[in-house]
């Protein structure tokens, strides 16, 4: 057992894990932040896309000893249900999502692209969505709620620190 | 009775807007379940932990058809925080039961069907490759998977049928020996002395072999369940991420247990996708309540994705051997078809579902005079079979419109030409075809020619130039679709709270669809009750009384009529309660918006919310003239509520057409879809957001299917595509942005007027797509393609074998 410590969502937790345990199972186990979701073991879904050290990582992939000393933000730390982060509302608003299970992946994903500058171009959005699967959407929606915040919000998406 | 109405002009065109200017039926109401899904607050099944609960992990089998000789538990005993080995025997001698099939019906043609015992554990053979033979119940995951990679399974391997096309050799060995030809069953339908004498006449046959490939449904979340025992009522309780709990409660109790349904509570929270895949009882659904109540201790089982490419029941696996005969002017005379499905190893619950009602559909929106249909359902040694989004409709709709376009390019007409002189005309609706399908309404041609414009389909030339100045080949495809939507019964209660709030209890159930939003906007629409107060309740055995479930595109339709009759109970016991309140003959109050009104005296009026609280009264109600204090009928003493029914009896054909265009790199086979046009007649839109959303997502799927998806074993039986490293899913970057529109017919055989709209695109999609890609490799030679169109299946159509250079 190792001891880890990761500030999440701008809160320091020390845990004891074993070598193996995977971040994502760490923040859902051992932080009780089941937002973040696993939707597949080979890293192609980015269902479990959290920020890590404010650029998206997939959570399934990093092991947790390897965030020690990390800061990672989660989907619980972004907007509340009355006050929704702008990347949250506007997925209400574009209908973004259906089942919701890859949603709190796309809407990291969709804040870090937005950070990086080229969510003003529909072919470079897609591009930048290939490793986050949706099942439902069809995407052109996800595609829309993300270029609709590069257009008028794309300071509450800063350097990747969104809290 | 106070009626409702709702109703759009027949064939008005329409581009969804999203403007919203009021929050009834009809408006694009943005989603009341998103802000709870958008913070990370969704209440899937993963997210619940028990006290003390365990992990469940099953043991399965690496092989695809094999006798078991030996099962040796002993080099895991000793195994850390192991708690329990569970094996097929120990569940015989626990006397619960097998899966059951309940999709074949007791008027299938030729003699009945082949049963097949299925145990959720295997106790003497496996017949496919991820057969569960032991559950490990231990305190961590990680210890069930040290124990499970201790236990020693011998087994004694015996001939695979891995496929489709293995199963129907010659001499293929049996799955079941039993079932000779590995066939379940054979349905027939029409008159196949009529269809055979339609091609006596015929001047011209087009014959060919359409094969639907098996795909796998891939919900996001991969399905996970909890079961727990209660040992003082002596009741089990499963939470589980199945597509309709009550369904799983009736197996469970009637079926598994044999006890009261009383005894089994089945909840589900938010489920992440379905799309078929999850509609039936799985075994591990199974084996947690199982375990559980041996252990005493809650136990749960995650599948993780490629546990559930194993094990997950898979969707489509088609050949349909089909002529059809014509005129020379491209009259269609008849047609004669022969359709194998794959049903998979063994039946589950809907397995037989696809073959049975896809082939229905096989006579499309033509007009075909005379037609047999043989299905035969047949067992390989894969995965059992079930429904995936459209659930034979997109199998039948590939037929029909491939054979057209195969007849269009022998006659030498146009796609379009050529459905134009088969369709079925308005004027012939109700129309039943030679096969016993009722079409109540639908305008087959206009349909085609707005999507035709919305399209812009006859300025292609000028795109296929720009394309091939870029080196691309370019092509069409069209298809006219019709399926058949809802289906058995349906109820729904409406209760109003002592506060004013309504909920409604949903015997429909939404996992990814809406449907808080969507019932509710029609609560709010019949009730006059702001959206806000009111919230839909779903998924819980324990609180609603019954129900069906969302499946085949049924909800709006039997969900929201069954609403409506509720609704409509709710106003009327309220009325009688209002008359007392206002001092007025019930029948002169007339119920707007949610106002109790005395139209006809002095326009007095009470509010529902008033007359809803006054249902609660601890001590009668106040008058309104009067003032005085009367006491309230017994009936109307206990609270506001209503129970609506409904049955889609007959059912509803939604249709509609479906373009598609393609880029084709000559050079490595790529196909790019750069071009999706959609225009459905779903009937009455409840909410045009929602809707489209729904068939944006069926297009998707469609696509998925045509160009990436298939699930491949090899010889052997062996699952290739087990990840999603091997089994390609749609991405953002495959599609374009779609052209969507819509175009009415309400249909009358619901009180709504709405048609099924969830699976469309799935079911008109993928034929167009297939056309547009043997279009773009019409200089090749090409005549027809099988999906999935990938680069290498494409390049190989491009270069056959002997004629590269």
């Amino acid at each position: 057992m190792n001891e880890v410590t990761i500030t999440v969502n701008g809160v320091p937790e020390t845990h004891q894990v074993e070598p193996r345990m995977l971040l994502v199972h760490f923040l859902r186990e051992l932080c009780g932040l089941t937002g973040t979701n696993v939707g597949c073991d080979t890293t192609q879904c980015g269902c479990c896309t959290v920020h890590l050290d404010g650029r998206a990582v997939k959570s399934c992939t990093l092991l947790a000893v390897q965030a020690d000393g990390s800061e990672v933000a989660t989907i619980e730390g972004l907007g509340t249900s009355d006050r929704l982060h702008p990347m949250q509302e506007s997925f209400r608003e574009h209908h973004a999502l259906q089942c919701g299970y890859c949603t709190s992946g796309m809407v990291m994903q969709g804040i870090d692209v937005v950070r990086s500058g080229i969510g003003h171009d529909e072919r470079a959005v897609r591009e930048a969505l290939e490793g986050n699967l949706c099942r439902c959407t069809g995407y052109q929606n996800i595609v829309d709620a993300i270029m609709d915040v590069a257009r008028n919000a794309p300071d509450s998406c800063g350097d990747g620190s969104v809290r | 009775m106070n009626k409702i109405v709702n109703e759009m002009p027949a064939g008005t065109v329409v581009t969804p807007s999203r403007q919203l200017n009021h929050s009834g039926i009809g408006a694009p109401v943005r989603r009341r379940e998103d802000p709870r899904l958008l913070t990370g607050k969704g209440r899937f099944a993963d997210n619940i932990t028990m006290t003390r609960q365990l992990r469940g992990y099953v043991l399965r089998s690496p092989v695809a058809h094999a006798k078991i000789k030996r099962i040796d538990v002993s080099p895991a005993l000793d195994v850390p925080g192991l708690v329990a080995i569970l094996t097929g025997e120990d569940y015989a001698a626990d006397g619960w039961g097998d899966i059951p099939c309940v999709s074949i019906p007791p008027n299938i043609t030729g003699g009945g069907y082949h049963a097949t015992p299925f145990p959720p554990l295997a106790t003497d053979r496996v017949l496919a490759v991820g057969t569960g033979v032991a559950f490990i119940v231990a305190e961590t995951l990680a210890a069930a998977i040290d124990v499970a990679e201790r236990i020693e399974v011998e087994y004694d391997e015996l001939p695979v049928v891995p496929t489709l096309e293995a199963a129907l050799a010659d001499n293929a060995p049996l799955v079941w020996p039993q079932a000779k030809g590995n066939r379940c069953f054979t349905h027939e339908l029409g008159d196949a002395a009529a269809a055979d004498a339609a091609f006596e006449r015929a001047e011209h046959v087009v014959r060919a072999r359409i094969r639907n490939q098996r795909v796998a449904g891939n919900p996001m979340e991969p399905r996970t369940c909890i079961g727990a025992w209660d040992p003082g009522d002596m009741r089990w309780q499963l939470t589980s991420s199945t597509a309709n709990p009550h369904r799983i409660r009736l197996i469970l109790a009637d079926q598994i247990l044999g006890v009261p349904a009383h005894r089994v509570h089945v909840v589900a929270g938010d489920v992440g996708g379905g799309f078929g895949t999850k509609g039936g009882i799985y075994p591990e659904e199974i084996l947690v309540l199982w375990a559980a109540q041996r252990t005493g201790r809650p136990v749960k089982w995650v599948s993780d994705r490629s546990e559930a490419f194993l094990s997950d029941f898979n969707g489509r696996d088609q050949i349909a051997d089909a002529e059809f005969a014509f005129n020379k002017d491209g009259t269609v005379l008849g047609a004669r078809i022969v359709v194998n499905h794959n049903l998979g190893c063994q039946l589950g619950p809907s397995t037989a579902h696809p073959p049975l009602v896809g082939t229905r559909m096989l006579s499309g929106v033509y007009a075909i005079p005379a037609m047999h249909v043989t299905v035969n359902g047949i067992f390989t040694n894969s995965r059992t079979l079930t429904t995936y989004r459209g659930a034979g409709r997109p199998e039948a709709t590939l037929v029909v419109e491939r054979m057209m376009d195969l007849a269009a390019e022998e006659l030498g007409l146009a796609p379009d030409e050529i459905r134009r002189r088969n369709f079925i005309r308005p004027n012939q609706m109700p129309y039943t075809t030679c096969i016993g399908e009722t079409y109540d309404c639908g305008e087959f041609e206009a349909i085609m020619d707005e999507a035709l414009r919305l399209a812009d389909w006859e300025d292609f030339a000028a795109r296929r130039a720009d394309s091939e100045a870029r080196g691309r080949l370019r092509g069409r495809g069209l298809a006219v679709y019709i399926e058949v939507c809802a289906t058995i019964s349906e109820r729904m209660e409406v209760r109003f709270d002592s506060a004013g709030g309504v909920t409604i209890l949903a015997g429909t159930f939404s996992y990814g669809q809406g449907h808080e939003t969507s019932f509710v906007q029609m609560a709010h629409e019949w009730l006059g009750v702001p959206i806000e107060k009111i919230r839909l309740l779903q998924g819980d055995t324990d609180k609603i009384a019954t129900g069906r479930g969302s499946f085949g595109s049924r909800s709006m339709t039997v969900g929201g009529s069954a609403l409506k009759q509720a609704c409509e109970s709710v106003i009327d016991k309220g009325t009688r309660l209002a008359a007392i309140m206002l001092e007025v003959d019930p029948a002169e109050i007339v119920f707007e918006s949610g106002l109790y009104l005395w139209k006809a005296g002095d326009q007095r009026s009470v509010t529902i919310d008033e007359v809803a609280k006054a249902s609660f009264a601890w001590k009668g109600v106040t008058t309104y003239a009067s003032g005085a204090l009367k006491s309230i009928p017994a009936d109307l003493w206990s609270g506001l509520e209503g129970i609506g029914h409904f049955s889609a009896n007959p059912q509803n054909y939604p249709n509609g057409c479906y373009i598609a265009e393609v880029e084709v790199e000559p050079e490595t086979g790529q196909v790019h879809l750069v071009g999706v046009t959609a225009v459905d007649d779903v009937g009455n839109v409840v909410n045009p957001l929602l809707l489209e959303g729904q068939i944006m997502g069926a297009i998707a799927q469609a696509a998925g299917q045509a160009l990436k998806e298939k699930v491949v074993h090899d010889e052997t039986g062996q699952l290739l595509t087990g990840a999603y490293t091997d089994y390609a899913m749609p991405q953002a970057g495959d599609f374009p942005r779609f052209k969507l529109g819509l175009r009415s017919v309400p249909t009358a055989t619901n009180p709504l007027g709405v048609k099924g709209g969830a699976e469309a695109g799935t079911v008109g999609l993928p034929p167009a797509i297939v056309s547009a890609v043997v279009d773009a490799l019409r200089p090749y030679g090409v005549r027809d393609l099988k999906m999935p169109l990938t680069p290498m299946s494409v390049w190989e159509a491009m270069n056959p074998e002997g004629e590269e250079e």
